[in-house]
């Protein structure tokens, strides 16, 4: 296949990625956090923004319009630099804030593969549904998420504010304290499913454990992915670690940046939390397989028998089968990144916020000890299973 | 007064039918237990709270306690200290104002503003002549602080605050100064009980609570 | 600054150029100390306070704070109004809990007049004020709640709240600045369903209350986030003269309903919560208990309201009923004179205390004889717990401003004036 053929193929799949999944469902967070919040607070939420247009100005949407009001009022606001600020690192931090988080959907896997027919050749062409398929997808995972700390700390540093500073310090420290407690819950998961390809490991919860489990991560690791909630929440500043934003505190660390920077920030929080969530959902829950029923040994064999392995799309001799296949995974990827996404939000209402030194104790102290011994026992228990056979 | 160094159980008073049902809260003045120390049963417990709550808002709205105004108002009370009203008299419909000028003095914020005039034709009613009577009678909106302490002053029982109305509004100052007299001009086509003057002359426009009191005598 | 620089108008100099010249005693910056100021516009300072931090890295070594940026001259413009006019400004410093200032006001007057106010009104008052003190206890601890992020608790809290409001409502026709009480009683009787009304009230506080229990007291986080910061010893919160909560969070029983009891209170049954260590969760745990007290205290008084009159019947203190002003010469004579001539205090100076939630409130009232004070003085309890705020925060992190800060209840209008 040429290289043309590959780029185009990924790009197409990032624009997926990015367009129908990740952007819509942060989207979505934005409008879900206020609704859920107001649920649990016995108040109704947003109900009210709607089109003042002839047929459809009887529609509230639930208040969906309310997001679309927003993101207007953030593009139309004034975007003020304070007079001490840095311009190039301040226009800089939003964008670093932003970037990591994007391609951290590069290599979550929402489906297993698309099979293309190559007429000339009588084969088929399998698509890895995920953006970029990388033997060392772990690695560049923990990589990634590690460069979101620049964005931080650069919007403390980039004007020239005491109570920002005060945030991004407290940030940065926070964030890369907690990065070593979900790198050791990460490689608990290496040791289990003895790959860094993220997709290998979801095709590998597929099977059943003990006859009657799922071999999801959950399964093998249970105290592995409550810690890596816990560090994953630490990471996106998220209650109860909000500190660095504490709002009724020190009011954040962007506080210096206003409309579409200051929405940026936002975006990229709500797009960490859809991470955390993919990453749970990938690593620990099973990815895109549903508990008992395996796509490989019941699905695709059932449809093939219903619709034909050589039936394809025309044009673009997509095989019909895998179409189905992977649009039903996409749907129970996301049916599970959704409840993950509901959890932290649920969270974020019950709990109160640390303070900074209980932050930092509980990271280093209980969270990081907690990964260490989770890791050990992963692997006295892989060696002597190993040894078992 | 020395200080209290110990906790005496406190099971309020002796008598079932006072006590509170709240559990004695200083019980907790007392270091976290291992359990508590690990956060889970707090956080466990807390969750299924939330949760629980947000499950029996999102299906059935049961503790939802939000009212969609303006689509439905608030029931406010018969005593709630709304906009003033001049109150009319029985026998020939005028103002039961006779501009004596105490809920001018009574009034704390300085609001009311009075002007009296001779009343040409004596009125004489049942119980008394009445010779006075306002030219005008402005209340600033905008300083009055809803004390109702001019309603205790009238002798006269000429102003009450039972309207029920909550809020005067307006664009401009001007249009939160309540006056007696409509302005020369005619009022712009607003909210029909805003620009009104303190009288009702349009049943339609009374509200419910107002009509009650209409159908008693002093 | 208007005018010109040499307008005689201008009372005072333009600033100066340049930093502002350092407080006295206040050194120059060490090498890793941060000047920092929260407030006077900042979500958690509740009304407007500025906080002057001076921060190495996230412990606060001094703290300064800086108030008047709501001070309307209370005291002053009560000099130029009648007693009763005096009420509604009373009102309106601890905005939160209206009817205890009410209360509290006229019951100094009354003193000063050498009259006993009925008892009926007298059970209705204290009805009243227990009213207020859960209002303000729920506030407070729905204030603090949400600052330090239980954003539900705060939502719930307020919930119970509005019942209170609306049955304040229902009562006197206002929710927040009530106006309840009068000089010599009470003008408000009992409505139609008053029982059932405040039973309901404190059900639902009842209700909320254990629900925000449920959450937040055993929680660790926030039992971390309140225990041991904003400490102070028993003795120093007597030398800077607090009260009320903060007094007895420190270990000392001091409440003057019981030591100086006034209305029906030698009569009750309650008791006062003492805590031990003076840190921010004991007092969380006294205001808690002591809306368990109060709502107990409400319902004993709820099943024993004696009948009788509202008002003194004095015409030279209360209003006289309107039936006499309609229809007899003496009648209005009377209303007229009281209430152009205000209430002929006798010249002389009074000072009463009564046990607010936030702590001693006392007016001290200077009469010259005429109708109008010749000085009203408000002992706002705000003022020494802001005062003590720098011995709090010795030591303490920057993230602890803001939970000592919700635990002292400091109202802007009480604090100001």
């Amino acid at each position: 296949m040429s290289t043309l053929f590959y780029i185009v193929e990924a790009a197409v799949k990032a624009v997926f990625v990015l367009f129908a999944i990740a952007f819509p469902l942060a989207s979505l967070l934005i409008w879900q956090e206020r609704k859920q919040s107001a649920l649990i607070q016995d108040r109704l939420g947003p109900n009210r923004a709607f089109i003042n247009l002839p047929f459809i100005r009887r529609f509230r949407f639930f208040g969906l319009l309310h997001l679309v009001a927003d993101s207007i009022k953030m593009f139309m606001k004034e975007d003020f630099m304070p007079a001490g600020a840095r311009p190039f690192l301040f226009q800089m931090a939003p964008v670093l804030a932003l970037a990591p988080v994007l391609l951290v959907f590069a290599v979550i896997p929402f489906g297993d593969t698309l099979l293309l027919y190559l007429p000339d050749k009588d084969l088929f062409y399998a698509v890895n549904l995920s953006v970029a398929s990388l033997d060392t997808g772990l690695l560049f995972l923990l990589a990634v998420i590690s460069l979101t700390v620049y964005g931080t700390v650069l919007a403390g540093y980039a004007p020239d504010s005491k109570p920002g500073m005060l945030g991004a310090l407290r940030a940065g420290a926070q964030m890369f304290s907690y990065e070593a407690a979900m790198g050791l819950t990460v490689a608990g998961v290496l040791m289990v499913y003895g790959t860094m390809a993220i997709d290998h490991i979801a095709r590998a919860q597929d099977s059943l454990v003990l006859g009657f489990l799922p071999a999801w991560g959950v399964v093998y690791q249970p105290l592995g992915a409550l810690l890596f909630l816990i560090a994953a929440t630490a990471e996106t500043k998220r209650v109860p670690f909000d500190m660095p934003e504490g709002e009724s505190e020190i009011v954040g660390y962007f506080v210096e940046y206003s409309a579409m920077k200051f929405g940026t920030f936002m975006f990229a929080e709500f797009l960490e939390v859809v991470a955390v969530a993919a990453l749970l959902t990938v690593l620990f829950f099973g990815a895109y397989h549903l508990p008992w029923l395996s796509w490989n040994h019941h699905v695709i064999p059932w449809l093939t028998g219903l619709i034909g392995a050589h039936t394809v799309t025309p044009g673009l001799n997509i095989q019909v089968v895998s179409l189905v296949t992977a649009l039903l995974q996409l749907l129970v990827f996301m049916a599970k990144v959704g409840f993950f996404c509901f959890l932290q939000l649920l969270v974020r209402w019950t709990l109160p916020r640390f303070r900074y030194d209980q932050l930092m104790d509980f990271g280093w102290k209980l969270l990081l000890p907690a990964a260490m011994i989770n890791l050990a026992l992963t692997a006295v228990a892989v060696l002597a299973l190993g040894k078992a056979g | 007064m020395h200080a209290n160094t110990g906790h005496t159980q406190s099971d309020g008073p002796k008598d079932t039918q006072t006590r509170s049902s709240l559990p004695d809260f200083m019980a907790e003045n007392r270091p976290l237990s291992l359990a508590e120390k690990l956060y889970v049963p707090a956080m466990a417990r807390g969750l299924a709270m939330t949760f629980g709550r947000f499950m029996a808002n999102f299906l059935f709205k049961r503790h939802i306690v939000t009212s969609s105004y303006p689509e439905q108002r608030r029931e406010v009370s018969d005593r709630w200290r709304g906009r003033h009203r001049l109150t009319r008299r029985a026998e020939d419909g005028g103002l039961a104002c006779v501009a004596c000028k105490m809920c001018e003095m009574a009034c704390p914020s300085h609001c009311i503003t009075i002007v009296a005039e001779e009343r040409t034709l004596p009125l004489v009613t049942s119980r008394q002549r009445i010779d006075k009577r306002p030219r005008s009678f402005t209340i600033d909106m905008a300083r009055c602080i809803y004390c109702g302490l001019c309603v205790e002053a009238c002798p006269e029982d000429a102003i009450r605050m039972d309207t029920g109305i909550i809020a005067t509004v307006g664009y401009q100052r001007a249009e939160v100064c309540l006056d007696r007299n409509n302005l020369a001009k005619p009022p712009p086509p607003m909210h029909p009980l805003l620009h009104q003057d303190l009288r009702y002359p349009d049943d339609a426009l009374l509200p419910r609570i107002l009509r009650r009191y209409l159908g008693k005598d002093r | 600054m208007s005018g010109r620089k040499d307008d005689p108008r201008r009372l005072w100099s333009d600033p100066p150029a340049g930093p502002p010249p350092l407080a006295e005693g206040l050194k120059p910056l060490g090498h890793d100390e941060l000047d920092i100021e929260l407030g006077p516009a900042h979500p958690a300072m509740h009304g407007i306070v500025k906080l002057k931090l001076r921060v190495e890295g996230e412990s606060i070594i001094r703290c300064e704070p800086e108030v008047g940026y709501l001070h309307r001259g209370f005291e002053k413009t009560c000099e130029h109004r009648r007693w009763t006019q005096c009420i509604p400004y009373v009102d309106r410093l601890n905005y939160v809990s209206a009817p205890v200032n009410d209360i509290a006001f006229c019951m100094t007057v009354e003193d000063m007049l050498g009259v006993a106010v009925p008892a009926r009104a007298v059970a209705l008052r204290t009805l009243l004020m227990e009213a207020g003190r859960i209002v303000d206890h729920l506030t407070c601890l729905g204030a603090s709640a949400m600052e330090l992020g239980a954003f539900t608790a705060f939502l719930w809290l307020m919930q119970a709240r509005e019942e209170w409001y609306f049955f304040l409502e229902h009562y006197c026709g206002a929710r927040i600045t009530t106006n309840l009480s009068r000089i010599g009683g009470q003008p408000y009787d009992l409505f139609t369903g008053f029982e059932a009304e405040v039973e309901a009230c404190l059900k639902k506080t009842e209700d909320m209350v254990f629900k925000v229990h449920k959450l937040s007291t055993r929680n660790r986080i926030f039992h971390d986030r309140l225990r041991g910061t904003g400490v102070i010893d028993a003795d120093t919160a007597l030398d800077l003269g607090f009260t009320g909560p903060l007094l007895r969070g420190s270990g000392l029983d001091l409440d003057l309903r019981k030591a100086r009891p006034y209305l029906l209170y030698d009569k009750l049954d309650f008791h006062v919560p003492v805590g031990l260590h003076g840190d921010n969760y004991d007092r969380y745990l006294v205001r808690l208990e002591e809306i368990r007290q109060s709502a107990s205290l409400v319902r004993q008084v709820l099943h024993a309201i004696p009948e009788g009159p509202l008002m003194v019947e004095d015409p030279h203190i209360s209003l006289v009923p309107k039936t006499a002003v309609y229809n007899h010469i003496e009648g209005i004579i009377h209303h007229f004179k009281l209430l152009t001539g205000g209430h002929a205090v006798p010249a002389g100076h009074w000072y009463k205390a009564v046990e607010a939630p936030n702590g001693e409130l006392g007016f001290y009232l200077v009469s010259d004889g005429g109708g109008m004070p010749y000085r009203v003085r408000a002992r706002p309890p705000s003022l020494y717990a802001t005062a003590g705020l720098p011995e709090m925060l010795k030591g303490q992190m920057i993230a602890d401003v803001v939970a000592t800060f919700g635990s002292i209840n400091m109202i802007g209008g009480e604090l100001e004036r």
